[in-house]
């Protein structure tokens, strides 16, 4: 005869059913999402990496690789180098402590290297609240650091390009000098 | 008969034990045709047949979408900075007389220095304290120099990239080892009959060592048509080293023997 093993009931069973349920609410779970961190955090990861691929890696361009945060922090960002000497661009997408992605880059997109000095996301934000007074509510999709392009008269800045989507589906665009932390043009588009 | 044949074959077990003995210790004293032992606090790492995929993550994707706009851009700067150029146009007469203004001025000064040579002693002694003093600040700022070169060294530490050694150990069984870094070309390792001999005695070649990524990647191994890949997560702040026993390679990388440790810089 099979002797059978006869199922947990009564106290026993719901002793051992309370056991268990402290045991896996007190157990340490993984958490999916990242701390967001302003951009010159992520920065010296980004930089390390860079130089380990080639000796004259410049940094051209960044922008916020996830969401931004009300603050002007996310939890990823994005950075393009340019090697002369290799003729080559590489990305590198930074999170807290960790580079998420490193792959070379074929946009050929060949700006002025950023300025060493520039103001960091959340500063930058804050100061552009500062003088869009209607924008202190809102948070902006995007946030791209880069050199040349964005202002005419100064075209050698570095300057931050605020977008903030408009509930009309446009977008109000700002760009502020990362050096001087002035607004330098607006426009809504 | 038979005690003769006892004695001989008691001769002869002496004779091949005392030649065995010998030879036994020869053999252990001899260096191992494997690889040498890692360093304490290494782990083994275990290759894959194929590179292992990336997680697929996006990175820059205004600048992917936007493209066209921002390039547009950067040819308007580039345009108006081309157009600013303007043709060339005659000197302005008040600027050669300037430059002989000037030239008068520094013939002048020249004469002034020459009356102010010929002082007195006193002057001479005067000097002689400026002169002390000079040195002096020069002392200070030269202190004050190093301490700024030990703070640059400290940040230069903090800024430079991890490295990667690759060390090889134990008798090959080919003549050619490639490594392949991902941000690098491949390596052809070539193994002579002198390094050979070394490994054989027990000997670790440094085969490659470079900056790498502070990040988790592969490295391809190859010898004699077999691939592997090893995956290591590389720390910002150590230098890591690879141990890759030779006797190991075979057409099974899966089976390997490859140590990793590291230490921090």
């Amino acid at each position: 005869m099979v002797k059978r093993c006869r199922p947990l009931r009564g106290e026993h069973g719901r002793v051992v059913s309370v056991l268990l349920l402290f045991v896996w609410a007190v157990l340490p779970r993984e958490s999916a999402a990242t701390e967001p961190i302003a951009a010159r955090s992520a920065l010296p990861l980004a930089e390390k990496a860079a130089r380990a691929w080639a000796p004259d890696a410049t940094l051209l361009y960044l922008e916020n690789d996830e969401a931004l945060a009300p603050d002007g922090r996310a939890e990823r960002w994005g950075f393009l180098y340019h090697s002369a000497l290799l003729a080559r661009s590489r990305a590198y997408s930074v999170e807290a402590g960790r580079i998420a992605v490193a792959e070379d880059c074929d946009l050929r997109f060949q700006s002025a290297p950023i300025s060493s000095t520039w103001i960091d996301s959340e500063a930058a934000l804050a100061k552009v609240r500062g003088e869009e007074t209607q924008l202190v509510e809102q948070t902006p999709a995007h946030m791209l650091l880069v050199r040349g392009p964005l202002d005419d008269r100064e075209p050698d800045r570095t300057s931050w390009l605020l977008v903030f989507p408009q509930p009309d589906g446009t977008s109000r665009f700002v760009v502020f000098d990362a050096t001087s932390g002035e607004v330098r043009r607006r426009w809504n588009g | 008969m038979s005690r003769a044949m006892t004695t001989v074959r008691a001769l002869a077990l002496r004779s091949v034990l005392r030649l065995a003995l010998p030879f036994s210790l020869a053999m252990v004293g001899c260096p191992a045709t494997a690889g040498v032992e890692p360093r304490a606090g290494a782990e083994q790492v275990h290759l894959e047949r194929a590179r292992p995929e990336p997680d697929e993550v996006k990175t820059l994707r205004f600048l992917r979408e936007n493209r066209a706009f921002l390039r547009g851009r950067l040819d308007a700067v580039r345009t108006a900075w081309d157009s600013a150029i303007g043709a060339p146009t005659s000197i302005d007469a008040r600027w050669i007389r300037h430059r002989a203004e000037l030239d008068a001025a520094r013939a002048a000064l020249a004469s002034s220095h020459r009356a102010a040579a010929e002082d007195s002693l006193n002057d001479g002694l005067r000097a002689l304290a400026e002169l002390e003093s000079a040195l002096e600040a020069l002392e200070r700022t030269a202190r004050e120099q190093s301490e700024r070169l030990t703070e640059l060294r400290s940040e230069l530490d903090e800024s430079r990239p991890p490295s990667l050694v690759l060390l090889f150990s134990g008798a090959s069984p080919s003549s050619e080892i490639a490594w392949t870094p991902e941000i690098s070309p491949a390596r052809w390792i070539q193994l002579d009959a002198q390094t050979k001999e070394a490994l054989s005695r027990g000997g670790i070649v440094e085969a490659w060592n470079g900056y790498v990524e502070p990040r988790r990647q592969s490295f391809e191994l190859a010898s004699d048509g077999a691939v592997g890949y090893l995956t290591l997560a590389v720390e910002p702040a150590s230098s890591h080293y690879v141990l890759v026993d030779l006797s190991s390679l075979g057409s099974d990388p899966t089976a390997w023997v490859v140590h990793h440790w590291t230490e921090a810089r």
